[in-house]
């Protein structure tokens, strides 16, 4: 059988194609898409959040909700650039976990991630994050096209196997995978990981679809695809044309193809009807791809810079020259981000007409293994010049923390998957979040910067000392700040609420609070008996009740072991937040 | 005509459509955080629900709790308010999903017109201005000078990629072009990996000015005349007026046709504003549309003796745009939450209150505004009173000369602003 995955949702959303099809209709097509038996549907990753964070329209996060909706069949991917997440820099552990954290309970189900560098070392801190959420892991390394680039992925498969994924994914965005050698390298990697193999290819001219029928003939599973219109543009593999192939050679690909030329067919009308819109690659940018055998999108970037800056001319000499600098560098993979890096010291080097003169700030954390280990060893050369200062000390960004983010987001930010966004794209991603609060137009009384950064050092205050309330005169204001009750499910009975009086006679009772306005029920249905009666010792995570919403039947559980001693709601009645359903004594466990 | 609407909102603006709903027969259903339990709007409703804890993103953002209360409370329509959810095609289509009238427009218009390059080209081709300037990426410094001769100087190199400032440069003559056209692509380049520029005319000494319409979800409907919101202070705006003192009569109608042609192309259902960038020669380009109430329509309600937001819950309710027959209403208005004792809770936006005053002419209704301020007295907090007090007063104001940058430039010489 050769699964395959589908990466048109992800693609359609990231540059440069984002924002050329309607919601809406990316919306129809998941659910297509979602029906046809993909292993599969990769809908975010790197370029998606940059995109969504830059058009600050749509929260990336929302995104994948709204497509999780759809697809109800087939589990939804992330791909991640390891430790650098969806960034352009490395991120601290605790960043790497809130932003799993929150990726997982927008819906993503299998984490797709390599690192820039190709060291597995920098995948052990991103993939125990992934593990802790139950998801499913795919790691990846990107192909390297040294001579000795064979044996060194060998090499570093177990270390990606003992990571504890579930696949091992061979990527080449480059599309420098010769079709003659992807069976021979498939079924190395899998003998020395002793997982199955997948792939991820990229390649102009069609080379991406022969590499994907011979990996399909040496087992790989599952490999990586796209729609037609997308993958001939974009250098993908059509999901048609290997879905064809793959099932014509008997090897299953467990996928309805009427249902793909249907999506092809829906999103070409949205993506290339209007025919005054230049395709994503151009067939000049698709030969210079192939023939100096970096990304395409790369040479795309170069060609873009080289023309603001009136040097086209010098297209070919910046790619040759970026060839050159990677090698210096011990040959990490010319991908998303580092590309980038390459790219900006290649134009310096061939506009200058002499190399390693100046080096920026990221470039000397790559040079120093900040980024982490290349393949091989950095020339000595280069690593003295970046360590001599020569060329200026040019500072690296700020590295991305959560407490800066706090401070920078202030209350824009309401909730943990946003603060991940400012930590990643600072300040940029403020007019997103202003956007969503949907406040860039109300009136603010001025009054108020001031008096908010004041407020805000008091609540820190009352949170540090515990105090319950807090009175601060000065200056003729006086503010008082209380401590909201910690909002949770289980809160102490004592002063009882007026609905429940007899819950004040019962001082070790505690009361459980409904979590979400919805309709309560006692049993699972009509008929059944009770989840929980007066006198049922419960345990915790035992299911005390379903509590409805919006026809969702959310089964509430127990977070506190101990006897029911009261039952507060009837069943079938309307419950809101924070209502007291039941009176619970721990001690009765 | 709706029976009982859910108000998804808080503050002045819930208070406010609570009100809207009692006079039209409507009953009304608030929701609240817990740090909302005693605010006003909670009381004055005829039902209220708690949705969750403070933090906005764990309560009045929650569409799931949202349309929760509502089902479980029987309404037959949900009132977003502004701000919060009130764009938010997520809510208008769980509101579809779920049988409940939502009262703004349809998804589809709010989608177009979230989206700026969307919502540009609709304007467009509905036959409204828009600032000229390059149609996307500019290929370098030659076709840079040939946009801007077609555009006029001054013109404004942005960055493709770019917001804050970044790769941004005002370039006055074709002899700047070049120079200006390297640096801003190279800052662009370092700012964001992205050398890409636009370009487009400077709109200088510029008015900001809306429109407000109210759509019958057919193509017609009413355009209830302008404001002028010129004088602003960190993108927020401070005071509205209408009639805009700058806006010539002819322009006011031209722009007036536009707010026509922009209804009929999107087939636009209620309340709903177009903002226009206004030049120091009375040329005026589209900027973007905004798909619900806002914060300042008690403006266009006294000047136009309209009221905004029952002819929302009417047209939301199928019973079409109410008539508008009424005339300006003189005297002194204020839309507030707050009374005696009441907190404000740090988790919201921090506005407390609105102060509509109304007259016959422009000075009499400073005058009036001058002597409401005065009296106007809150304690236990300060707020912006001060400086409204002095701008009311100020000569360029009183004279009608100010543009959007008034605060930056008038503003230092105001004694209050430093401790505002």
């Amino acid at each position: 059988m050769a699964r395959l995955v589908d990466t048109t949702l992800r693609l359609l959303a990231q540059e440069p194609i984002a924002g050329r099809v309607p919601a809406s209709l990316q919306f129809e097509a998941c659910e297509m898409l979602d029906s046809a038996g993909f292993h599969v549907l990769e809908v975010t990753g790197g370029g998606c959040f940059y995109s969504a964070v830059n058009r600050g329209v749509e929260s990336p996060w929302e995104r994948i909700r709204n497509l999780k909706k759809r697809a109800t069949q087939t589990p939804l991917g992330m791909a991640l650039r390891g430790r650098f997440l969806v960034g352009t820099q490395p991120v601290e552990q605790d960043l790497i976990r809130r932003f799993v954290d929150s990726a997982a309970e927008s819906g993503i189900a299998v984490f797709r991630m390599h690192d820039p560098m190709n060291d597995p070392e920098d995948l052990v801190g991103p993939a125990e994050a992934v593990r802790e959420t139950g998801a499913r892991l795919h790691l990846g390394l990107v192909y390297d096209d040294h001579p000795e680039g064979a044996q060194r992925m060998i090499d570093r498969a177990p270390a990606l196997a003992q990571l504890g994924a579930d696949r091992l994914l061979l990527l080449d965005p480059a599309g420098a995978l010769d079709p003659s050698r992807t069976g021979a390298l498939i079924t190395s990697l899998r003998d020395a990981a002793g997982i199955p193999v997948g792939l991820y290819p990229q390649g102009p001219g069609g080379t991406s679809l022969a590499v994907s029928i011979e990996a399909a003939r040496a087992g790989a599973d599952p490999i990586s695809v796209a729609t037609y219109s997308l993958a001939v543009s974009g250098h993908r593999t059509s999901s048609e044309l290997l879905c064809q192939a793959v099932d014509g050679l008997g090897l299953e690909s467990g996928i309805n193809q009427g249902i793909l030329w249907e999506v092809a067919e829906l999103l070409d009308r949205a993506l290339f009807a209007d025919t005054t819109l230049p395709p994503p690659l151009s067939a000049h940018v698709s030969l210079l791809a192939a023939l100096k055998g970096v990304p395409a999108g790369l040479v795309s970037g170069v060609e873009r810079r080289l023309a603001a800056i009136d040097a086209s001319d010098r297209l070919a000499d910046v790619l040759d020259e970026v060839q050159r600098v990677r090698e210096d560098l011990g040959s990490p993979p010319a991908a998303s981000p580092l590309g980038d890096v390459f790219v900006r010291q290649a134009i310096d080097h061939v506009l200058e007409g002499r190399r390693w003169h100046s080096i920026d700030g990221e470039m000397r954390a790559l040079i120093r293994g900040e980024w982490g280990r290349p393949p091989a060893p950095v020339n000595p050369e280069v690593v003295a010049l970046a360590e001599s200062g020569n060329g200026g000390a040019s500072s690296m960004p700020v590295p991305a923390d959560l407490a800066g983010a706090r401070a920078e987001a202030g209350e824009l930010a309401t909730s943990e998957e946003e603060l991940c966004l400012v930590a990643l794209f600072g300040e940029d991603t403020l007019p997103l979040l202003e956007r969503l609060r949907g406040r860039h137009n109300a009136i603010t009384p001025g009054a108020t910067n001031e008096e908010d950064d004041r407020i805000r050092s008091l609540v820190e205050v009352l949170e540090e000392t515990g105090l319950g309330e807090l009175t601060v005169e000065e200056n003729g204001t006086r503010i008082t700040l209380r401590q909201q009750t910690q909002v949770q499910q289980v809160v102490a009975a004592p002063v009882a609420a007026a609905s429940a009086p007899e819950a004040a006679a019962a001082p070790t009772g505690t009361q459980i609070t409904s979590p979400m306005v919805g309709t309560f029920y006692r049993c699972a249905a009509p008929g059944e008996p009770a989840f929980v009666d007066v006198g049922t010792t419960v345990a915790v995570g035992q299911v005390l009740c379903i509590l409805e919403a919006m026809k969702l039947f959310n089964e509430f559980k127990a977070e506190t072991a101990g006897t029911i001693k009261k039952i507060l709601v009837e069943d079938g009645s309307a419950v809101e937040y924070g209502q007291p359903l039941f009176e619970i004594d721990p001690s009765g466990a | 005509m709706l029976r009982r609407c859910l108000v998804a909102n808080r503050g002045e603006i819930a208070v406010r459509i609570i009100r809207a709903c009692r006079e039209l027969g409507i009953e009304s259903v608030a929701v609240y955080s817990t740090a909302d339990k005693d605010a006003m709007h909670v009381r004055l409703a005829d039902r209220a629900v708690q949705i969750g804890p403070p933090a906005a993103a764990d309560s009045y953002l929650r569409v799931d709790q949202l349309v929760s209360a509502a089902l479980t409370t029987d309404c037959d329509s949900i009132h977003p308010g502004y701000g919060f959810l009130a764009e938010s095609t997520e809510l208008v289509n769980a509101c579809a999903e779920h049988d409940l009238v939502w009262i703004g427009p349809s998804a589809e218009a709010i989608e177009t017109m979230g989206d700026k390059a969307v919502a540009k080209d609709t304007m467009r081709n509905a036959g409204l201005p828009l600032v000229p300037g390059s149609a996307g990426r500019l290929s370098g410094p030659e076709e840079a000078a040939t946009v801007a001769a077609e555009a006029g100087y001054p013109v404004l190199l942005k960055a493709a990629a770019g917001g804050g400032g970044k790769g941004m440069r005002l370039v006055h003559g074709p002899d700047e072009v070049r120079d200006g056209f390297l640096a801003a692509s190279t800052e662009a380049e370092a700012a964001f990996g992205d050398a890409g520029m636009y370009l487009e005319k400077a709109v200088i000494n510029a008015h900001h000015i809306e429109i407000q319409v109210m759509g019958d979800g057919e193509g017609g409907g009413l355009i209830l005349g302008e404001r002028e919101c010129s004088i602003q202070r960190r993108h927020q705006k401070l005071i509205e007026e209408s009639p805009s003192p700058f806006l010539a009569a002819a322009t006011l109608q031209t722009m007036k046709d536009a707010g026509v042609a922009a209804l009929k192309a999107l087939k636009y259902s209620g309340a709903g504003t177009i903002e226009f960038l206004v030049g120091e020669d009375q040329s005026f380009y589209f900027m973007e549309m905004n798909t619900r109430l806002q914060v300042e329509h008690p403006v266009t309600e006294q000047v136009a003796g309209y009221d905004l937001v029952q002819a929302q819950l009417l047209v939301a309710g199928g019973e079409g745009v109410p008539p508008w027959d009424g005339e300006t209403k003189p005297g002194i208005r204020i839309d507030t939450f707050v009374e005696d004792g009441a907190t404000v809770p740090p988790f919201y936006d921090s506005m407390i209150a609105k102060l509509i005053v109304t007259a016959p002419t422009r000075e009499a209704a400073l005058n009036r505004a001058a002597r409401a301020l005065d009296e106007f007295v809150i304690e236990g907090i300060p707020t912006t009173i001060p400086l409204l007090r002095e701008i009311v007063d100020e000569p360029n104001f009183r004279a009608g000369h100010y543009t959007t940058t008034y605060i930056d430039e008038v503003g230092p010489s105001l004694a209050t602003l430093g401790e505002a």
